[in-house]
């Protein structure tokens, strides 16, 4: 016993020893052991398929965290390649994911033509066209796979993806995007064309 | 009976190691924007990753995806002084800010799985995996657009468009030129 005893207080020791020191020492964790190096992808050649020119004047971004789900039950199938589904309700399959995007707002530009100007000497009379959605931006880093129970294709997740995308516009504009961006057009071309030379703006 | 304390000492020990656990801090409100987009690049990218595995890990995991990408570039506004616009007469010379990458947007239905191969005692590559890999495509593809010198069609395009607006506000001759500034800021990551 006693032999155990010391033995066991040996091991505790020497772990103890080795936490103390493993960072000042740099010495791998026990955990470490059994940590996965990160996986990298490979350098691979970008493909440029069209280059557009546009005119889009952004003047406000909405930053918001969405989140979006989906649930099915799932079946069961009586026997292999069987088109007969039972389904299981006891254990839905349940998949919640949490998107953060950002939603841009502003008009295009070149809707603005000829006949949308009258100038008379240093004042400007401008139509500007109604303030738009320009961009909703939710990329793969920005998804958190909050839940997910059950079996889930690719396609089935890329779909609730789609949704928290559709979500986080139509939560911007509830929370008022495009009021904002009607003012801001406005803002943001009268200080451009004050710099332009003109002393007199009117938005009709 | 001290064996099964030891064990659970050790089970223990083995649990406290350093975690890490980050999380972006986000910003949820409006911001205020005065950028002009002039160029949107479609590109297209393969995503190829090789997993051979750890020493307790047996076997290879491969997995290649295609993914494509809009990337939008142009001019800040903001950063246009009054300075920068010089008028005499019907004459007008406008210097503008160097263009930049505004924004980056890969949608989710654009993110295709087009090959996958798992060994026999490894686990398929799950949704968080799949992201993290096009979430270093994403980077890649940023890099690449400024190496690639592209940034120059988003230059042309916004001399055009400028000039285009300032023509119709009367005026005669419209100079376009840019400030050389020593580096090109790229899109917040």
């Amino acid at each position: 016993m006693s032999k155990l005893l010391k033995y066991g207080l040996l091991f505790v020791g020497l772990f103890l020893a080795w936490w103390i020191l493993s960072k000042p020492l740099k010495l791998p964790f026990l955990t470490d052991l059994f940590r996965s190096k990160p996986l990298l992808i490979e350098d691979t050649p970008l493909l440029l398929k069209e280059v557009r020119q546009i005119a889009e004047l952004s003047t406000v971004v909405g930053f918001e965290e969405v989140v979006a789900d989906s649930t099915r039950i799932q079946t069961l199938s009586l026997s292999p390649g069987s088109a007969i589904q039972v389904p299981v309700p006891m254990a839905p399959a349940r998949l919640v994911i949490i998107g953060t995007g950002s939603v841009r707002a502003g008009l295009k530009l070149d809707a603005i033509t000829e006949q949308d100007l009258k100038v008379r000497g240093d004042s400007v009379w401008i139509q500007l066209p109604p303030a738009r959605i320009l961009d909703a931006i939710i990329n793969p880093s920005d998804f958190e796979t909050f839940i997910q129970q059950g079996d889930w294709s690719p396609e089935a997740i890329q779909r609730v993806k789609i949704k928290a995308r559709d979500e986080l516009i139509q939560s911007a504009v509830r929370h008022g995007i495009l009021q904002r961006a009607e003012t801001r057009n406005r803002l943001v071309l009268e200080e451009l064309l004050k710099k332009s030379g003109f002393k007199s703006i009117h938005f009709q | 009976m001290h064996l099964r304390w030891y064990c659970l000492c050790w089970m223990l020990c083995l649990a406290c190691g350093p975690s890490e656990k980050e999380r972006r801090q986000q910003v949820l409100a409006f911001r205020e924007l005065q950028e002009l987009s002039t160029t949107e690049f479609l590109v297209s990218k393969i995503i190829k990753a090789n997993d051979e595995g750890e020493w307790y890990k047996i076997g290879e995991r491969k997995i290649l995806m295609r993914c494509e990408a809009t990337v939008k570039a142009g001019i800040d506004l903001s950063q246009l002084r009054e300075s920068d616009i010089v008028i005499r007469g019907r004459e007008v010379y406008v210097t503008l800010p160097p263009p930049q990458l505004q924004s980056i947007n890969i949608r989710p239905e654009h993110l295709r799985v087009a090959y996958e191969e798992v060994g026999v005692l490894r686990s398929s590559f799950t949704e968080r995996e799949r992201e993290q890999l096009a979430a270093q495509a994403q980077k890649q593809i940023s890099r690449s657009i400024a190496e690639m010198g592209l940034l120059k069609a988003a230059e042309e395009n916004a001399a055009n468009i400028l000039r285009k607006f300032l023509l119709n506000l009367g005026y005669e001759t419209v100079s376009v030129t840019y400030s050389r500034n020593e580096k090109n800021p790229g899109i917040d990551e």
